[in-house]
């Protein structure tokens, strides 16, 4: 193909496009070097080329990569989630319950709970003994009963079926003689002795039951108090064995072990009708 | 397209597209925001689009993208005489700042196919997909666009 004015434009596209290859573009391409006019255009056409190398134009690509949001739940977690919680509410709770029993030294509690006993009224004392044996424990039982032998005058007037026991304890005395031995003079050194013994003893420490209950005593430590020493101990026992001879007829009196009293110790009192426990 | 090949598409064809809408609209943002719409198409019809033609179906919807905005903006505004491109300052007149001039100056459809052509390699027939032209279209076009950048170097170097 010979090149000539009219088409040479198309000729030099063409073999810019690659369209024009083998022997005739090596034809061509000596022909246009031949010719200075050819060759100038055909520089000019090269040059409408565009080199991607010379555009280096950039933008972040940061914005435009994606990650899709896996789905982590299966029931694998699940099971593992159920397993550390389960294992993190123990160890919560159990740390806890540690906790609780350190006390500080000389540190009340915010908000002490008080233990409060109900003492029905209205019921047989029969029945009220039942729950007791069944509810209670032998120092509630006997602050029970001491709240029941000191009751107030005023309310003395009004029936106190918990009181009967010990009236009919009184009723049932071969000798009922201690609360005299309160009241009245002594008449020999040894119950002069015994009898102030008897009073201190029951002034400073235990409630005294109502002399209208004719001296039954029951008494109940209600506060804690420090240790006493074993010869105190013997002796307090000892005192308390004397006086409640008394009161009881020829009664048959045990002295028990009892980690529940101050002392460690209770006494049972028991005859043929009755029978008394007393802690110390 | 799985999400590592969409992302391996971002990281191959993300500059390349850039370049191709920014050399014809003239605005950086534009062009960004052009490319990242693009990218998120592409990415909510990862399932339907192939990785193979991933480029295409990318140029082919920036392509689309950019026509609209032109189309709505009319703006095609003349690129500054001094544009620093590649920390170089184009301040002389040198053949890569006459052809860019050229190709200013070149409508819209003839410069698209010449970039399509000579940036991305396609051939005849991808640039007609992209464009929506058949292949004697493209040629045409690219031919007419050639003999305009020609005819505009060589009476520039007439003058100079």
């Amino acid at each position: 193909m010979k090149i000539n004015s009219e088409n040479i434009d198309e000729l030099m596209f063409q073999l810019l496009e690659g369209d024009i290859q083998g022997e005739e573009r090596t034809h061509l391409l000596e022909a246009i070097a031949a010719n200075k006019v050819y060759s100038a255009l055909w520089q000019a056409w090269q040059k409408t080329l565009l080199n991607p190398k010379d555009e280096l134009i950039v933008m972040p690509l940061g914005p435009l990569l994606k990650r899709k949001q896996t789905v982590l739940w299966s029931w694998q977690y699940g099971i593992a989630a159920m397993l550390c919680l389960t294992i993190g509410a123990s160890v919560f709770y159990f740390s806890n319950s540690k906790k609780d029993g350190i006390r500080v030294a000389n540190q009340k509690p915010k908000n002490p709970k008080l233990e409060i006993i109900k003492v029905p009224t209205n019921e047989p004392v029969s029945n009220r003994l039942k729950e007791m044996d069944t509810i209670l424990t032998l120092k509630q039982k006997m602050e029970t009963l001491a709240k029941a032998v000191h009751e107030t005058p005023a309310n003395k007037s009004k029936p106190q079926p918990f009181l009967l026991p010990i009236q009919n304890i009184k009723e049932h005395l071969v000798e009922a003689t201690a609360p005299k031995l309160i009241e009245q003079a002594p008449t020999t050194n040894n119950d002069k002795i015994e009898s102030l013994l008897v009073k201190s003893e029951l002034e400073k420490n235990v409630l005294l039951a109502d002399t209208d209950i004719s001296g039954i005593l029951v008494s109940i430590e209600t506060e804690s108090k420090p240790r006493v020493k074993t010869t105190e101990i013997k002796q307090i026992i000892d005192e308390r064995k004397r006086l409640l001879s008394r009161v009881f007829s020829k009664p048959n009196f045990k002295i028990l072990n009892d980690s529940n009293n101050l002392l460690d110790r209770k006494i049972l009192i028991e005859n043929k009708k009755y029978r008394i426990i007393a802690g110390f | 397209m799985t999400e590592k090949e969409y992302n391996t598409t971002v990281e191959n064809h993300a500059n390349a597209l850039f370049r191709f809408v920014f050399k014809n609209l003239k605005v950086r943002e534009d062009a960004e925001n052009i490319v990242q719409d693009s990218f998120e198409s592409l990415w909510l019809n990862l399932e339907k689009v192939e990785f193979a033609k991933a480029k295409s179906w990318l140029f082919t919807t920036g392509y689309r993208k950019m026509i609209d905005l032109i189309r709505k903006d009319k703006k095609m505004v003349e690129m500054p005489e001094h544009v620093r491109e590649n920390g170089r300052e184009a301040s002389q007149p040198d053949i890569k700042a006459i052809v860019n001039k050229a190709m200013d100056r070149l409508p819209d459809v003839q410069r698209t196919v010449i970039m399509l052509r000579d940036y991305e390699g396609y051939d005849y027939a991808e640039i007609g997909k992209i464009a929506g032209l058949t292949e004697s279209q493209v040629k045409v076009y690219i031919f007419r666009g050639r003999q305009t950048l020609k005819n505009y170097i060589v009476n520039l170097e007439n003058i100079i």
